[in-house]
């Protein structure tokens, strides 16, 4: 086994689950000012779809994978009305709600499906071997679900006119309102593109961890420290702070232990924002 | 008291509780939810079963029956002494049990000043020693097990000579390691990694990545439940094809992780195989109530339940605590779950349990038995 090889391998497949779940979180910062923290929760609502829909079910996993990003992106309206619309640029109050929200959902999932953790059955046994280095089909999925999912949301934001809309209700969601912008519309959608990329996060990487109710806490305090990192809103800056976190997170943790890889980590995204407050790619705000 | 005597008198007992019963309150404090949560689920759920089968007992000329209060502390410290207090105070508890190593050394100063008997399951040592009398290890740990099944694998594998070896990041793991390494230390195998890793992890590929640089011709995995499979997968994943051992594994969650990739594995610890008749009635009753297959510990769970109930019978108390724990230890329990188990000494007291254990291995895709190992008992 190439060490080195390996260990960017790794890197690169880190990275690309940072990016994965990290690029929805900041999605919604950016456009809606809602920090939701309820963003692990829908992680994990992503896992167990997947889980009871092809283990359980018996449902292909591509059309597990499918259905429950489908199911999982359909409770956005659901929350907008309910609850995101009442927290909307309202820092502490969305941090609250989500919060909360995240209480509610692990409880709900909990009492249908127990505390205890589950393994979700392999759908790719293929293991590939370059040059030294083992890279699995499942891992090489992670990747390409990023690149893919990544590149989708720039086309639709950058490209299309409910883009053009987004992207103006991002910088002034008052004028773009005025100018014609349902801004309902927009929150919901961008609730919906933001929930079914953590879906899609859950879902293909739960073959590779066990899943229980409380993935998410991990997994949202990580996308947090990159998002804080390339600076909240900003979906590039959100990018190069997963691929150098996973860098940094992957080499620590080979070359020293695991426990030392999250003081780095941690320790990294502290020493950048001492330096650059906003993070890397973020906007000063007032 | 054989189990046929005690059989007995649980019926006399039956026959005289039409007069009003009085419930003991056994408090519990273990994860019932996380990566250790079948540990805490199946401990708690046994020790339920045991009370349940037995009903009421006869103590001291009145009728009892023993009830569990389980609290689920997600193996953090700061809930289990939190859940401890509270069955202390407010349950009135005399009698508890804890799941976890690092649960038990910080309940134990607890509950030992409040006197109450406790039965910790866990490898850690801290809550044993001649100042804490009323604190027992319930259960053939891993400290104890290392010293049989090491012996055992370099017997029965020639073929390895270096081993890695993988613990949590705890109590537990701190213990486990210095008699992990003093038990290979006495066989002819050598060492070459030795990693303590978080118990919440599942991305072990850096970890492994580096393990794997020394070439070691067996792992052993002591992790938790969850952690097994998915650090065997990885490790297969990453091209390691000698010996994997997963002490205390679940077959069922392994071979869904692993499928055909599970073959060989070694179980050294099999908690759940059943290896008396007695065992597996209690297994069966318990597929039968819940359609689903017996939890880890569940065994552990009945024993410690049958043991407690039984002592407080013999002793006649349920109120002095010390008494209960004298009859608990002057008891020859020949015919638990477990078969033969008895108490042997750690830190100068003898208040560890040990017992028979099963080895086994999973042959396409089921558990089978390689061996039972004998209890060190005098």
């Amino acid at each position: 086994m190439s060490m080195i090889g390996q260990v960017i391998a790794n890197a690169v497949v880190l990275g690309a689950s940072l990016a994965l779940l990290s690029v929805g979180f900041t999605l919604a910062y950016g456009v809606m000012h809602v920090v939701n923290f309820a963003h692990g929760a829908i992680y994990m609502l992503g896992a167990y779809g997947v889980y009871i829909l092809s283990q359980e079910m018996g449902l292909n996993f591509g059309l597990g994978l499918l259905l429950t990003v489908l199911i999982v992106a359909a409770l956005a309206p659901l929350l907008h009305f309910l609850l995101f619309r009442r927290v909307y640029g309202r820092f502490m109050d969305s941090l609250m709600v989500t919060i909360g929200l995240t209480l509610v959902l692990q409880g709900l999932m909990q009492l249908a499906m127990g505390p205890e953790h589950r393994v979700v059955r392999s759908y790719l046994d293929t293991v590939l071997h370059i040059g030294g280095v083992a890279f699995t089909a499942e891992r090489a999925v992670v990747v390409v679900a990023a690149l893919v999912a990544l590149a989708g949301v720039y086309f639709f934001v950058v490209h299309t006119k409910l883009g053009l809309a987004i992207r103006a209700a991002e910088q002034d969601a008052e004028v773009a309102g005025l100018h014609g912008v349902n801004l309902d519309v927009v929150s919901i959608i961008v609730l919906a593109i933001s929930f079914a990329l953590a879906a899609v996060a859950g879902a293909i990487m739960s073959p590779l961890i066990f899943i229980d109710p409380y993935i998410g806490e991990d997994a949202i305090l990580l996308a947090f420290a990159v998002v804080i990192l390339g600076g909240l809103g900003s979906v590039t800056g959100s990018l190069l702070a997963a691929m150098a976190l996973g860098l940094t997170l992957s080499i620590a943790q080979t070359y020293l232990s695991l426990d030392a890889g999250r003081l780095i980590f941690f320790g990294l995204v502290g020493a950048v924002l001492l330096v650059r407050p906003r993070g890397l790619l973020g906007r000063a705000t007032d | 008291m054989t189990f046929k005597k005690f059989a007995t008198a649980v019926l006399v007992a039956g026959a005289l509780a039409a007069q009003a019963q009085t419930a003991v309150t056994v408090g519990f404090t273990g994860p019932l939810t996380g990566s250790a949560s079948s540990y805490g689920i199946g401990m708690s759920e046994g020790m339920k079963m045991a009370f349940n089968d037995i009903g009421t007992v006869q103590i001291g000329g009145k009728p009892y029956r023993f009830v569990l209060e389980a609290l689920d502390d997600a193996y953090n410290t700061q809930t289990a002494v939190a859940n401890s207090q509270r069955l202390i105070q407010e349950k009135r508890i005399r009698f508890a049990a804890t799941m976890g190593g690092a649960i038990g050394v910080v309940t134990e100063p607890v509950m030992s000043s409040a006197k109450v008997l406790q039965f910790h399951l866990g490898a850690a040592e801290a809550f044993l020693g001649k100042d804490k009398p009323l604190s027992l290890r319930s259960h053939m740990s891993s400290l104890d097990a290392f010293y049989v099944y090491w012996p055992w694998v370099a017997k029965k594998y020639p073929n390895v000579q270096t081993v890695a070896l993988f613990q949590p990041n705890d109590d537990t793991g701190k213990a486990s390691q210095v008699h992990e390494e003093a038990a290979i230390g006495k066989t002819r195998m050598k060492i070459v990694a030795n990693e303590r890793v978080p118990r919440d992890i599942t991305d072990f590929y850096p970890i492994l990545t580096k393990v794997l640089q020394e070439k070691p011709d067996a792992i052993s995995f002591y992790t938790p439940p969850g952690q097994q499979p998915i650090a065997a997968k990885q490790a297969r994943e990453l091209g390691f094809k000698g010996l994997i051992i997963l002490p205390s594994m679940e077959t069922g969650s392994v071979v869904k992780a692993m499928g055909a990739q599970a073959e060989g594995i070694l179980n050294t610890v099999a908690l759940t195989y059943p290896i008396t008749e007695r065992a597996r009635k209690v297994q069966s009753q318990w597929v039968l109530a819940n359609k689903s297959a017996p939890p880890a510990l569940l065994l552990d769970g009945y024993n410690i339940g049958e043991m407690l109930v039984r002592a407080s019978v013999a002793a006649g108390t349920i109120e002095d605590t010390t008494a209960v724990n004298t009859a608990l230890h002057r008891l020859a329990f020949t015919d638990s779950v477990f078969g033969k188990l008895c108490f042997h000494e750690v830190k100068g007291i003898n208040n560890a349990m040990v017992d028979s254990m099963a080895i086994t291995t999973i042959k396409a895709g089921k558990e089978e038995l390689l061996d039972i190992a004998q209890p060190p008992c005098k």
